[in-house]
């Protein structure tokens, strides 16, 4: 009696069973770095955009310089007068923007974001909205009426 | 007797199991291969971000005590108290502040090693001289 498929089979078998074993892990552990890779990305590119924009806006005066005179013809917002000085005039300006408005110029439409502005503990400026769910927060110092000032500024869904 | 004979007298018979071993060994190394590079990059583009705000922040505290004129006194404890107030407390920091004339100034901490450290330098003028201000911080573990 020949028992050479016999083998064969059993061969077959066990490779389909390491085979099934290595697929599955594959599977798993691809899937598993799939989401934490773009759960990276996607924080990345928060990361980068909120670190933008608070440097846009404690360092920048914006575009145009003087966009506080005509703040709907603004193209890029800054709150500085001069390099991490905060400029009081701007910072009204910005305030009368709605939040729709700045997210537009930020270009953050799919974004929630939230600003403050703090000096000494109060609040010169605080947006009502808070993003829910993930989110970073970016924490800068500029100067205002020569004193220390906290710029916050947090972004998310 | 027969089928004892035909399954030790097959010369090819085994071979199935061999490159079955041998397709095992490379997924082995392909997935551990896979496993570190995955673990390896995400690593690698988390240290970059935690740098850039690193050196931010050392830029802004610098940026500061200049703009609010505290630099300019070379006054321990005023250049301490805000530095103290404008960094969060998770960072532990090293000023080292050098004039063209007089003596060298050093507040903060040691400098830790086998951490990022960010760095930040700033020139300054004094009533009687410049200086250059040398801001060093890092993560506390």
């Amino acid at each position: 009696m020949n028992t050479n498929a016999q083998i064969a089979i059993t061969d077959l078998f066990f490779a389909l069973i390491i085979f099934i074993i290595l697929m599955t892990a594959f599977s798993f552990f691809w899937t598993l770095y799939l989401t934490r890779f773009n759960d990276n990305l996607q924080r990345q590119e928060l990361e980068l955009l909120a670190y933008h924009i608070s440097d846009l806006l404690v360092k920048t005066p914006g575009y145009p310089d003087t966009w506080e005179q005509d703040p709907n013809n603004t193209r890029i917002l800054g709150l500085a007068k001069q390099d991490r000085v905060l400029s009081q005039e701007k910072i009204s300006a910005f305030a009368n923007l709605t939040y729709n408005q700045t997210k537009t110029i930020f270009n953050i439409e799919r974004y929630n974001y939230y600003l403050l502005i703090q000096k000494n503990g109060t609040a010169l400026y605080e947006t009502n909205t808070l993003p829910s769910g993930s989110s970073v927060s970016v924490r800068r110092t500029a100067t205002y009426d020569n004193q220390p000032t906290l710029v916050q500024f947090t972004l998310g869904q | 007797m027969t089928t004892n004979q035909h399954w030790y007298n097959l010369p090819s018979d085994n071979k199935g199991f061999i490159f079955t071993l041998d397709a095992f060994i490379a997924s082995l190394i392909f997935l551990t291969t896979l496993l570190f590079t995955t673990y390896a990059v995400s690593q690698a583009a988390e240290f970059k971000t935690t740098n850039i705000y690193l050196i931010a922040t050392a830029s802004d505290a610098l940026a500061a005590l200049d703009n609010t004129n505290v630099l300019e006194t070379l006054n321990a404890t005023l250049i301490q108290n805000q530095t103290i107030t404008t960094l969060p407390p998770y960072y532990g920091y090293k000023l080292t502040i050098s004039r063209s004339s007089g003596p060298a100034l050093e507040l903060g901490e040691e400098v830790p090693t086998g951490t990022f450290i960010g760095s930040a330098t700033r020139y300054f003028k004094t009533p009687t001289d410049y200086g250059q201000a040398r801001m060093r911080i890092w993560l506390k573990a």
